[in-house]
Parts: C-alpha cells; sequence; structure tokens
C-alpha cells in the first residue's frame, strides 16, 4: 500500500511537508493505513524514537494499537511541533485550533494514543481538554461518552443521588 | 477494568492511571456525581490515596455554605449561581450541631443519644469520633472547640479544645487553658495553661486563619491562639471607619476567614442611615485594612448578614444577606442586590421573620479531603 495521509476528518490529503533534509519513516496503523512522517517528527514519541533507535522494523513500524483516524491526527500534531521556525506561540495557537474542534470520544482516542506512543504534551492537553468538557455533565452522559455500563441497582442508584443531591445541581443538559 | 473499548479490534483501552488522570483534574462536585458512574469508578473516587492527591491538586476551594435550621435540617447552597436553591443536606450521625468548619472538614457535636464529637467530611461524609480528655480538675468548663485544617501545609488536622475554671458570678474575667488534638499522633497534648481572658471571647466561635484561631470579644481586644508559637495574643483594633457627622455606631461585628484572608464585617448605622465596612488584617497582624465600605441606606427593614465570600477575582466578592422571606446577595464591584434564595416556599417559612442568622451559616469546601 503506497503511503498516504487523512486529514482529521477522514479526507486523503497530500502530506504538507515532504522532509527533505531528515528522512522519512513509515508508521502502520491497526486497520492497514501507511503515513509517511519525518523522523525528526515522529521523535517526538518517546515509544517510536525507541523503536527507532532499535530499529526492528526496517523503516515502517506497525502500530497495531492505534486506528488510522487517530494516527492521522496524532500525526498532523507531530508534524507541528516538528516544524522548523515554529514558536512555542504558534504551537500553543496550533494546540487550541487542533483540539477545538474534537469531540471527546475523538479526545479520548488521541488520549489513548497520546499516552501509548509516549508523547506527554498530547497527553496532557487533551486531558485538560476532555475534563473540561465532561465536568459540567450528567452521569447518563459519561456512561454514553465512555460506553460504560451501570452496575448499580436501581435502589443504590437512588440512595446515591439522595446523598449526594447538592453534586446534581448546574448539571448541563444531555442535549448540548 | 478499561471503561472503554473501540470498535476497532486491537485498540488500547483506557487503564486505571490513565483514567486516574483525569478524574485528578475534575472538579471534587463532578466527582462526587461520577461515584454513580459504576461501581468502578466509585472505587476509584473513594480510594484514600485518590483522595490525598486530589486534594492537593485542588488547594483554592469555593465554598458553598451550609444552612443549618432548627429539628437537624440542613440545607446546601451555593451563594454565586444564578437561580440557587436550597437542597436539603443529611448528615450520617444524629441529631448533629456544627461547631466549626475549616477548609472542607466540620467539627460536629451530637448532643443525644449521648454526647459525641465528630470530625466530619461533608462532602464525602466521611467522619471519626473523637473524645475530649476528661481528667482534669480544675478546667472543668469545655468554653470552645476548634478546628484547624490546612492542606496545602499537612494532610492533618488539629482540634483546640478552650476550658475554663470555675469562677466568681461577678467576674469579667476566667482562668482558661488550651489542649490540642493532633490527627497525627492521635493525642491530646496541654498546650498553654493558665491564661486570662474575659467572659465575653467568643471561644465557641473561633475562626481558623494562618495556623491560628482567632475569636471575637466585644468591645475588647480579639484574641487568637498561634499552633506554631502555642501563644496568645491580641489583635489589633478595627477601627470603625469615620462617620460623617462623628455619631455613628458599630452594631454587628462578625470575624470570618474567606479566600485565605481574615475578614472583620461591620454594620454600621449612623441615624439610620447603615453601612457595610469589610476590613481585611494584614498577614504580619499589625493592622485591619479597609477593603470596602458601602452605604446601604436604602436597605430597608430587617436584614442579618449570613456570610462574606471573596473569590479568585474582586468580582466575586459578594455579601449574603438574610431577609425576611429570602436570601440576597450584594455585589460590591457594581454594588447591586440580587435575590437568590426564595423562602417563601419552604416548609420552615414564616412570614416577616428573620429565622436565622450567620451562626446558622457555615462554609462548606468541597474537597475530598480525607479524615
Amino acid at each position: 500500500m503506497a503511503p498516504k495521509n487523512k486529514n482529521p476528518n477522514g479526507e486523503n490529503v497530500v502530506p504538507e511537508v515532504q522532509q527533505k533534509k531528515t528522512q522519512a519513516l513509515i508508521l502502520k496503523s491497526s486497520d492497514g493505513e501507511e503515513f509517511s512522517i519525518s523522523k525528526s517528527a515522529a521523535g517526538l514519541s518517546v515509544a517510536i524514537k525507541n523503536m527507532m533507535e532499535d530499529d526492528c522494523a526496517g523503516g515502517v513500524i506497525p502500530l497495531p494499537l492505534v486506528d488510522g483516524g487517530t494516527l492521522a491526527r496524532v500525526i498532523t500534531y507531530l508534524n507541528k511541533h516538528a516544524e522548523d521556525g515554529a514558536s512555542d506561540e504558534d504551537k500553543r495557537k496550533f494546540d487550541e485550533e487542533f483540539l477545538s474542534g474534537m469531540e471527546v470520544d475523538v479526545l479520548c482516542d488521541v488520549a489513548l494514543a497520546g499516552n501509548y506512543l509516549d508523547i506527554r504534551g498530547l497527553f496532557h492537553d487533551v486531558c485538560q481538554r476532555i475534563v473540561n468538557g465532561m465536568k459540567n455533565k450528567s452521569v447518563e452522559w459519561v456512561r454514553k461518552t465512555f460506553r460504560i455500563e451501570s452496575d448499580f441497582t436501581a435502589e443504590e442508584e437512588e440512595q446515591i443521588k439522595k446523598e449526594y443531591a447538592w453534586a446534581w445541581e448546574g448539571v448541563d443538559s444531555d442535549a448540548d | 477494568m478499561s471503561f472503554r473499548s473501540s470498535s476497532v479490534t486491537g485498540s488500547i483501552t483506557w487503564n486505571d492511571d490513565m483514567l486516574i488522570e483525569i478524574l485528578l483534574w475534575l472538579p471534587t462536585k463532578s466527582l462526587t456525581r461520577f461515584k454513580l458512574v459504576s461501581k468502578h469508578w466509585l472505587s476509584l473516587i473513594s480510594a484514600p490515596q485518590f483522595s490525598r492527591l486530589h486534594t492537593l491538586r485542588h488547594l483554592k476551594l469555593q465554598p458553598s455554605l451550609i444552612l443549618h435550621m432548627h429539628a437537624s435540617q440542613f440545607f446546601y447552597f451555593h451563594p454565586l449561581v444564578d437561580g440557587a436553591k436550597l437542597i436539603p443536606y443529611h448528615f450520617t450521625i444524629p441529631n448533629p450541631k456544627i461547631l466549626t468548619s475549616c477548609n472542607g472538614l466540620l467539627l460536629l457535636q451530637s448532643d443525644y443519644p449521648q454526647k459525641d464529637y465528630y470530625v466530619y467530611n461533608p462532602t464525602t461524609k466521611q467522619s471519626k469520633k473523637f473524645s475530649l480528655t476528661n481528667n482534669d480538675h480544675k478546667y472543668t468548663s469545655v468554653l470552645g472547640l476548634n478546628l484547624a485544617f490546612d492542606p496545602s501545609k499537612s494532610p492533618h488536622y488539629k482540634i483546640v479544645c478552650v476550658r475554663g475554671a470555675e469562677r466568681s458570678p461577678s467576674s469579667a474575667l476566667q482562668y482558661c487553658q488550651i489542649k490540642v488534638y493532633d490527627s497525627n499522633t492521635q493525642s491530646w497534648k496541654l498546650c498553654l495553661e493558665p491564661f486570662i481572658a474575659y467572659i465575653t471571647t467568643q471561644f465557641s466561635h473561633g475562626v481558623h486563619w494562618n495556623n491560628a484561631i482567632h475569636w471575637e470579644n466585644h468591645p475588647f481586644h480579639h484574641l487568637y491562639f498561634d499552633l506554631d508559637k502555642n501563644v496568645i495574643r491580641s489583635l489589633p483594633y478595627a477601627q470603625t471607619p469615620c462617620p460623617a457627622r462623628g455619631e455613628g455606631t458599630a452594631c454587628h461585628f462578625h470575624l470570618q476567614e474567606s479566600n485565605g484572608h481574615l475578614h472583620h464585617l461591620m454594620i454600621m448605622s449612623e441615624l439610620g442611615d447603615k453601612s457595610i465596612a469589610v476590613l481585611e488584617l494584614t498577614a504580619d497582624y499589625l493592622q485591619w485594612s479597609l477593603k470596602y465600605h458601602d452605604r446601604l441606606g436604602w436597605f430597608q427593614g430587617m436584614f442579618r448578614i449570613l456570610n462574606f465570600t471573596s473569590g479568585d477575582s474582586e468580582e466575586m466578592h459578594t455579601l449574603v444577606f438574610h431577609v425576611p422571606g429570602k436570601m440576597t446577595a450584594y455585589k460590591f464591584l457594581d454594588k447591586s442586590f440580587k435575590q437568590f434564595v426564595d423562602l417563601t416556599n419552604q416548609t420552615f417559612y414564616q412570614e416577616d421573620a428573620l429565622q436565622f442568622d450567620s451562626r446558622d451559616v457555615h462554609q462548606f469546601c468541597e474537597s475530598l479531603a480525607p479524615i
């Protein structure tokens, strides 16, 4: 399969910067998509850096735990942060825009990938976003978003709600 | 146990470490609600180690308030929330009385079936019973119990017990002693004996600030007990802001800790024209600086000050009043009044009556701090 890239909307795009100075590397997602990335950008992930140093992959690094859509987003992030001449202010602005368009379920996927690939800055920022998105939400919203089944009985639920009634003040409506 | 599985086979799932990373950033109120998500979330949020880390990460607390009505009826309310309601609150111990509140913990007394004392976290409802030492024949009466807890300095709390010796009924002074319970050593220690205090000193209403307990005493000097040095000292006298015609009288005093400062609230009446002053003690204990002095001239009729809330920013500085039938918030920034709790639909409502005062209102700082 030819290396290709996707933007966060899932459309195929030509990779913005064909790195000339640094060698390219192929990252392979769980669903078999391949992405080209410069070694300097990939090296911002501690996990990929270790794999490059071990050189066990022969130029292609399989990431069997990250799907293509998520990997495309992570690569967009890494490319920006490895860009020559991008100031901290540029990167901060980029992060803000990059993350603000994502729904919480997408943020969760990116957080998981950020943790797995050991990209601390990304993981931390995404966690903050998730926290801001969920702090005023209802219990039902959290269960739905994180796909959790309640294992409380109806009586237990009623009891907990009554015990901590004050914590149910000011909760956003689930329709938001 | 994972809490999310992706549709894509082989995808990574959340492990507890990562989930905890997110939960640690959530405010206490959200976490308290999310205990209901699943039993696994309940166990993560309730773990003592998690509570300690969360407490350290959330040291700036925005206090809500807890109101004690007669007959063990308690209500939670948040003075800065629009459309705040009185939400019934139930303690897990019988017939409690709130003695004091300090950075997320309460000191409770339960008078029957027997007299018991508790340190209580109203957020988690965790409680711990403690008993007073009773081996002193000279200092027989307990004048006040106060709590000192500052999670930014230590996870342990202290209980300050002031006892008084018998005195002749005509005496305005009294011999006193102070014993301190330390939750770290789980024991009482005699810290100061004897000292002499006016019987008007309100030892049962101490205010914790700066690792010291402060007590009002009108019209004399307020006192404070320094827990670092085990000494008692008097606070500088707070000057009543000068009334224009020199005929003003201060008719209400109130000491209160709010957002890391000790405040002194005064209501002055000058020929029926009322004004409010808020003074703040400088960190060196040398003087009170005047923060606000606002006229409430048109604010007619009966009212009581319940609480001064100073948030992070000036615009949040709010005074909570009780007037018959409602609670009202006064914002210093734009000098505006806003009714925020309607009491007329409550079962306890009495027409044209003030039904509680500042002593019935305590800070409820949402905190997971373990006891």
